[in-house]
């Protein structure tokens, strides 16, 4: 890859060594991958912050960063952590995991990341227009920006977003290129998707099924933000799928007639919500992977009419911008009251869980990830179906 | 028999030449929740190479799916001595390759031929990751 003078000096450590470090990541990726140029960045988005699943080596990773002071070239924020900052003593979190989890945060401040603690930053600011080049980790966010933004990321690993964080560039390959970014499948959707748990449902499948091409999907009615992110989230965790198009929606104009093409009827549909469907009662139920917007926390507060159940949990996770607005309108009262849990700066995927038996969620994301990372059996269904579940109604 | 097959390699690593036995699957991997960080033990219920230790093998997969949390797994593994002693891809991703980089974990990917169809379970595999290139000695049956 071809360096500037500029860049070739930080590379040499002339600039101090966490740019050094930085820089030579992106050398490294952007030999790999054959890019021909650093470009620049509008924003960047960092994940590894959960201490649960960064463990010793992201502080020991951060602390070679942050000696040197460094600081970021571009607006970048942060993704979830391990925990509540206020609250993690009601997630059962233990002292020193909580005081590990503070010193990783408290690094990402000290270089200027914003410390949003969330996978959603595009509602919270952390976003660029149509075309912009830009550098996220958080596979969720990665693909919901390319498809519905229109701006270019490849899945950044938490460290390299953290390098285009510092230095505000990135190598200039994949997703970044437009010939990179042409669809490869065509999915025709003829089941009806309903609720944004189908849409997810649909996303797991394609994940799956192609890994990480380029899916086309055709006669989708309609697909709104919360649906939205429901799909981007499973298709980035059932596969490495970073971009999706939806031909109406999403813009662009494509030769399709080379393509493969598979078609999604009622019947698979059907067959996806059987096989994530729960068949004994949970005992925790989770919302907000990825993290709920402020419009579905007004819709929880409308649709838990009574209380939750004691035979169940039900914990909500959003981020504390968020929860302040839902708190100043009442809706967090409400749903507190009724005997639920609103977390902020963590998620479903990164806390350490305390001992739960089966898990609902409304999605996939979380269903995939919550077996093997917190030893739970995990199942999906729809919000309503998830709140009715959590009330008490029998599975 | 031994077969040397050409590709690319990560480069600018303290140890880049490392020999050991073969551990292939079919399946991409997402290094978070594939593996237990405190043995190297593959945890991922329906994978391939579940049960198996990952720990000092060879690791031949096609590419990193998942997470992009995937590196800091890596690096862990790395730094307790439980990571794979190389990493044969079929094609790389970012999450594996910055694990690699700052893992100090020789990768190479892009062969010349298929690794996921020429190496097999048990294989004497030795990784240049300087040079880009794989040796591979059959296993005897």
């Amino acid at each position: 890859m071809y360096l500037s003078k500029e860049e070739e000096k930080i590379l040499q450590g002339e600039s101090g060594e966490a740019k050094r470090l930085a820089m030579k990541i992106l050398c490294a990726l952007g030999d790999f991958f054959h890019a021909e140029k650093l470009i620049k960045v509008e924003s960047a988005h960092v994940s590894g912050v959960s201490y649960k699943t960064g463990g010793d080596a992201l502080i020991e990773v951060l602390e070679n960063f942050v000696k040197s002071e460094p600081k970021t070239e571009v607006v970048s924020t942060l993704n979830p952590s391990g925990m509540d900052r206020l609250k993690w003593k009601e997630m059962s979190i233990k002292d020193d995991f909580a005081a590990k989890q503070n010193r990783i945060i408290k690094m990402y401040q000290s270089i200027g990341i914003l410390d949003l603690c969330s996978c959603i930053p595009y509602e919270l600011g952390n976003v660029a227009k149509i075309g912009d080049h830009i550098s996220f980790s958080e596979s969720s966010a990665v693909t919901f920006m390319n498809s519905f933004f229109g701006t270019h990321t490849n899945r950044e690993s938490g460290l390299s977003a953290l390098a285009s964080a510092i230095l505000g560039k990135t190598p200039e390959y994949g997703l970044h290129l437009p010939e990179n970014r042409i669809p490869e499948v065509v999915v025709e959707i003829e089941a009806k998707l309903t609720n944004p748990t189908d849409y997810g449902l649909v996303g797991y499948s394609i994940g799956k099924n192609f890994s990480s091409k380029i899916p086309l999907l055709q006669k989708v009615s309609s697909i709104d933000i919360q649906q939205a992110k429901q799909m981007s989230a499973a298709m980035a965790a059932s596969g490495s799928i970073a971009l999706f198009y939806i031909n109406e929606y999403t813009g662009g104009k494509f030769e399709e007639k080379k393509l493969e093409k598979i078609v999604m009827d009622q019947r698979n549909l059907k067959e996806l919500k059987e096989d994530f469907a729960p068949t004994s009662q949970p005992d925790i139920v989770m919302i907000g992977c990825p993290h709920a917007s402020i419009s579905t926390i007004k819709r929880i507060s409308e649709l838990l009419v009574s209380p939750i159940s004691n035979r169940t949990k039900l914990w909500i996770f959003t981020s504390r911008p968020i929860r302040l607005v839902a708190e100043s309108m009442g809706y967090v009262q409400r749903i507190e009251r009724m005997g639920a849990k609103i977390f902020c700066d963590t998620c479903p995927v990164v806390c350490p869980i305390p001992e739960f038996d089966l898990s609902l969620t409304d999605s996939l994301k979380a269903a995939h990830y919550l077996p093997t990372m917190s030893k739970i059996e995990s199942t999906a269904g729809s919000l309503e179906d998830c709140l009715k579940i959590a009330m008490g109604e029998k599975v | 028999m031994k077969i040397t097959i050409k590709g690319e390699g990560l480069r600018g690593l303290k140890q880049p030449r490392v020999e050991g036995e073969a551990l292939v699957t079919q399946m991409p991997i997402s290094f978070l929740g594939f593996i237990d960080p405190n043995t190297g033990r593959v945890i991922q219920k329906g994978h391939e190479l579940a049960g198996k230790n990952i720990k000092g093998k060879i690791l031949v997969f096609s590419t990193g799916v998942g997470s992009t949390v995937g590196s800091y797994v890596l690096i862990n593994l790395a730094n307790k001595g439980l990571a794979p002693k190389a990493i044969i891809q079929r094609e790389s991703d970012t999450v594996t390759l910055v694990g690699a980089v700052i893992g100090e974990i020789p990768l190479v990917h892009r062969l010349e031929q298929d690794p996921l169809s020429i190496i097999k379970d048990g294989d004497k595999v030795v990784v240049d990751s300087e040079k880009g290139i794989v040796e591979i000695e059959k296993r005897e049956d």
